[in-house]
């Protein structure tokens, strides 16, 4: 199976990369192929209008994430938390996934797998596990409700200021197993 | 004063634009310069990343600095996708920690204090409730700027409900434009 990870937030080695990445690892070991796609590696565009209609345009999102999308068994999702929410870029990643919606059309959602498992990696400086419940709790609702994801973990990494991810070798191993279990 | 709509959203003439507008009429018949922002129309990215630390890029969010460095209200309009203001708005929410006392203290003074917000979502859902907490959330963000006197415009069921079919609700758009 192909477990995909995406994640948002402007930097590339940064804690939300190394949270993934650990899910990622797990994943390998249990013997899946993983991708990993910073989206600050891509260009990818907001949706536009053309004709009164909602177009999506040609990019990476399309090109470059596209067939990893389409043919995915699970979703690694990572973000920091700013302003209280997921990033920019991830939020325009959730997006984009309209292409693959049933309001888009049906040939459209067909193309998106069924069954896929998700987890929601977030981190924050704020040095409370529990801050960002309420973020976690909408990621979750999105995948499970528009894509008919299966959650099967989250993980939290707080208080990023002091304790970066890379210290942190109890929160890695939870996220390296829970990659196991894909 | 000067009032500042900045609008997301891929539509440059849709139900969001629309009723930001009204807001701006009202501000206008009340005697201020208004001056409005498409964010469909500019090209404004994501923070950047400079040794490990965030950047900003130089790209269109620089025209709207000199308007936000000098308003005395800012009407923020967006239509709500996936249970969130739309992915332009989140966009520029986050260029605003420009002017965040983390990022530079220097930067917040330049930010004019006690500005005045209002905040207008459309959807398709018809209750008029359903995202009270996308508007919740937005307050907590302008408080975080001092912002004050924050009022919230929603249009619920924009799919059977254009804007523009609903007089009562541009007239209570330009009310709270005349009052601010």
């Amino acid at each position: 199976m192909k477990v995909l990870g995406v994640v948002g937030g402007p930097h590339r080695e940064g804690n939300t990369v190394r949270l993934v990445e650990a899910v990622l690892e797990g994943a390998r070991e249990a013997g899946h192929e993983t991708v990993l796609v910073k989206l600050a590696d891509l260009d990818v565009r907001h949706i536009e209008e053309k004709d009164g209609r909602l177009y999506y345009p040609d990019d990476d999102m399309a090109r470059k994430l596209g067939p990893h999308l389409e043919s995915m068994g699970a979703l690694v999702l990572g973000t920091p938390i700013y302003y209280d929410h997921v990033d920019s870029r991830m939020k325009q990643f959730i997006d984009r996934l309209h292409y693959w919606s049933k309001t888009h059309g049906d040939e459209y959602r067909r193309r998106f797998p069924d069954d896929v498992k998700v987890v929601n990696c977030i981190t924050c400086g704020w040095d409370d596990p529990e801050a960002y419940d309420d973020i976690l709790a909408w990621m979750r609702e999105r995948m499970e409700h528009y894509w008919r994801m299966r959650h099967v973990a989250d993980l939290r990494a707080e208080g990023t200021g002091s304790k970066p991810v890379s210290s942190r070798k109890d929160l890695l191993e939870r996220a390296r197993r829970i990659g196991r279990s894909l | 004063m000067k009032v500042l709509g900045v609008v997301g959203g891929p539509r440059s003439a849709g139900n969001t634009v629309r009723l930001v507008e009204a807001v701006l009429e009202g501000a206008r018949g009340a005697g201020h310069e208004t001056v409005l922002f498409k964010l469909a129309e500019l090209d404004i990215g994501h923070l950047g990343d400079r040794d490990g630390e965030v950047a900003f890029p130089e790209d269109d969010f620089d025209k709207i600095k000199p308007h936000i460095e000098s308003m005395g209200a800012l009407v923020l309009g967006s239509p709500i996708y996936y249970g969130q203001l739309d992915s332009r708005m989140m966009t520029f929410i986050n260029r605003l920690y420009y002017y965040s006392s983390y990022y530079s203290e220097e930067n917040r003074c330049r930010l004019p204090k006690g500005v005045r917000a209002v905040n207008v979502i459309t959807y398709g859902q018809d209750d008029p409730h359903y995202y009270d907490d996308v508007l919740e959330w937005a307050k907590d963000m302008e408080k975080g700027y001092d912002m004050k006197g924050i009022r919230s415009l929603v249009a619920e069921g924009t799919g059977n409900k254009p804007v523009e079919s609903r007089p009562r609700l541009l007239n209570r758009a330009r009310e709270i434009g005349r009052r601010l």
